[in-house]
């Protein structure tokens, strides 16, 4: 019990007391009086929050799914690889790879993709400025191919053991009853993936939810997301005096973690179940 | 899987959530420097008995002019006793201060601490209040219109105004009453003039009139410092923006649309120029920028290290735009009367010249053209204006950052 007492202290003080007051602080006003003011002005049409919400959303779903398809095919390959050594050198690759973010992942995205990125100048060489047809790494499209950066690694990180858990008696066993590659999948496979699957997918809508430094680098408003917006009304140049719009926007980041949260714990129980 | 749970919902785990981590843990932030601050209060205190026989230490911390404790002189000898002094947020590269402060330590020996250089408005009001009574609590603020009145007022339920010292430098009654708090809280510094910094190397059309930044040649390549949403100087140029195209100080939509047709264009770039230093600019992804002149010479200086860059600077043709900053004096500094030395020396003419020569228009600017003790460097420096800048109150600034915070998204988003 005293072993695990830090780890308690650490969880408390840096989660549960700041989540906690960001709740609470979101249901006060600027006199300190109980109010659901901010939470009515998050919800009101006419104010540009809930245009954030949709796109914070947006960006995280689509990047989750993207990431999620790519790299289930990735953890595919990589388990039928028949070099374990290859197998090995690519999870710890992932490893350092799922960690790179903020400031610096959006700088080296600017130096190789950028407007006249190293990449981007070539390509124009050849012919091609992906900027003259429409690409444009400051945007949804653009955040989406950043996010991919850490999204995909965490996603083979991820989906590695429950792939690798598919015993390879199971693919006898219905190819011996006359099952194709298909079949298998379609019948056993998919089916025993899908729950940790999803669970990922929750983990990199999370993830690609809450990311700040990188969009906040690239995109100075042009995406409007939730946490660039809490970020202007809590750490701005501009913004005095909202600090409580800015916490009752947190809650609803809360709120919507604690969904893909439950959602996750949900599925991972399924998942423990079937693959023990 | 509970590990993983706990660090997705954290977020990214590496410098991405630097910023965003502050500010989950910002209330944890108050609640143990609240602890801390008890200690604080009871070793100063104690510290307080030993030393307060040097009755005329005491006597800087509530002066509200240089006379009432024994005039300059008496200034510079208990500054000098204090011999340090903290500051927050004033970046070398920012208006000069990198000169400024060598000048300030050779001429009196005072060491200058920069607690958090690359800070905003808001955290410097975040470290007034949570760092009192601990070292790291900063003497002086140089900080935005909107921050300095709510230092004044107060921010209900999070800290009670005025937390800052009010003070009347020597040079008090040059700066006009426009650009002060009427009890001395805080006074104009210097403002930043809105100009455009280009590449001349890649552009060759120099953008004389706002109109010219929709060009084609313009494509892509128009940057702000950060979101106006966000920033002091990205505010500055919507509201140059606004005054040059149909707007005013109060009526800043013109402005906002402005960047929506820039942004239609295609020309409006929304990479933050301002973000690293030179970078953007030094790699070109940003090749002309609407920011404060002071910024614009700054990064002329450090682009005319990397080859292939020229960096010009134009006022654009039409009313020029500058929007003040002020200079305050924390409620709780541990350093008095160093802090106080450090206004009289960035008021008198040497620090108002030195502001100057970094590209800032300084409060007594007109006063000291007026009667010579402007320095050439400092006219250099300055650009030549048709006309005197249009400037903003406090309240029209932070009225307008109100409408560009409901506005902004929709109109380049």
């Amino acid at each position: 019990m005293i072993g695990v007492a830090p780890f308690f202290v650490y969880v408390g003080l840096f989660l549960v007391v700041p989540a906690g007051s960001v709740m609470v602080e979101a249901f006060h006003d600027n006199n300190g009086r109980l109010s659901l003011a901010n939470i009515r002005t998050l919800l009101d049409s006419s104010q540009p929050y809930l245009h954030d919400y949709a796109t914070s959303l947006e960006l995280a779903a689509v990047s989750a799914v993207v990431a999620g398809v790519i790299g289930l095919l990735g953890a595919v390959a990589l388990v039928s690889f028949p070099n374990r050594t290859m197998r090995h050198l690519v999870s710890t690759a992932c490893g350092v790879l799922a960690n790179t973010g903020g400031v610096p992942l959006a700088f080296a995205f600017i130096a190789s993709v950028g407007n006249s990125g190293v990449i981007t100048d070539l390509l124009a060489r050849l012919g091609f400025n992906p900027y003259d047809h429409g690409f444009n790494i400051s945007s949804f499209s653009g955040l989406v191919i950043v996010y991919l950066y850490f999204l995909l690694p965490l996603t083979i990180l991820l989906m590695l053991p429950p792939v690798e858990a598919l015993r390879r008696e199971w693919r006898e066993a219905a190819s011996t009853l006359g099952a194709d590659t298909r079949t298998y999948w379609r019948k056993v496979g998919l089916p025993v993936i899908a729950p940790p699957f999803v669970a990922t997918m929750m983990v990199l809508f999370m993830d690609a939810f809450a990311a700040y430094a990188t969009a906040d680098v690239l995109t100075t408003g042009v995406v409007p997301l939730v946490p660039l917006t809490i970020g202007q009304f809590l750490d701005g140049n501009a913004v005095a005096n909202q600090v409580h719009l800015g916490d009752a926007l947190g809650f609803g980041m809360v709120v919507v973690v604690i969904i893909a949260g439950a959602l996750y714990v949900f599925v991972q129980r399924r998942t423990s179940r079937w693959l023990r | 899987m509970n590990g993983t749970f706990v660090r997705d919902e954290k977020e990214d785990p590496s410098g991405m959530q630097k910023k965003t981590a502050l500010r989950w843990y910002a209330g944890v932030a108050i609640a143990a420097s609240a602890l801390v601050a008890g200690f604080g209060a009871v070793t100063s205190a104690s510290a307080s008995v030993t030393s307060s026989h040097a009755s005329s230490a005491s006597c800087w911390t509530t002066a509200l002019t240089a006379n009432q404790c024994g005039g300059m002189s008496a200034l510079v000898a208990a500054a000098k006793a204090e011999g340090n002094l903290t500051v927050t947020t004033d970046p070398t590269t920012w208006a000069n201060y990198g000169n400024i402060m060598k000048d300030f330590t050779a001429k009196y020996g005072i060491k200058i601490l920069d607690t958090n250089p690359n800070g905003t408005s808001a955290d410097e009001i975040q470290e007034i209040v949570s760092d009192k009574g601990k070292p790291a609590e900063p003497d002086v603020l140089d900080i935005g219109l909107t921050y300095a009145t709510e230092a004044v007022s107060g921010e209900p339920g999070v800290f009670t105004g005025p937390i800052f010292s009010p003070y009347e430098t020597q040079e008090w009654n040059e700066i006009p009453s426009s650009g002060k708090n009427p009890k001395g809280y805080w006074a104009y510094d210097y403002a930043g003039l809105v100009t455009i910094g280009y590449n001349a190397n890649v552009i060759k059309t120099a953008p004389t009139t706002w109109s010219d930044l929709l060009l084609p040649e313009f494509k892509d390549a128009v940057g702000l410092d950060n979101a106006p949403t966000a920033s002091g100087a990205g505010f500055g140029a919507v509201m140059a923006a606004a005054i040059n195209n149909g707007g005013s100080v109060t009526n800043v939509q013109p402005g906002i649309n402005f960047f929506k047709k820039l942004h239609a264009a295609g020309n409006f770039n929304p990479i933050e120029a301002g973000g690293a230093g030179d970078g953007p600019m030094a790699d070109k992804s940003v090749l002309a920028t609407i920011d404060w002149n002071f910024n614009q010479l700054s990064w002329q200086q450090e682009l005319a290290k990397s080859p292939g860059i020229d960096w010009k600077i134009v006022v654009p043709a039409g009313k020029p735009y500058a929007q003040y900053y002020a200079m305050a004096i924390s409620a709780y500094a541990p350093h008095p009367a160093a802090a106080r030395l450090w206004l009289e020396y960035l008021y008198s003419p040497t620090g108002q010249n030195l502001w100057a020569e970094g590209g800032t228009l300084p409060a007594t600017w007109t006063t000291m053209v007026k009667d010579g003790t402007a320095s050439a460097a400092a006219k250099k420096a300055v650009p030549t204006l048709s006309q005197a800048p249009v400037t903003a109150t406090p309240s029209e600034v932070t009225a307008g950052q109100d409408l560009v915070i409901k506005e902004w998204a929709s109109a380049v988003g």
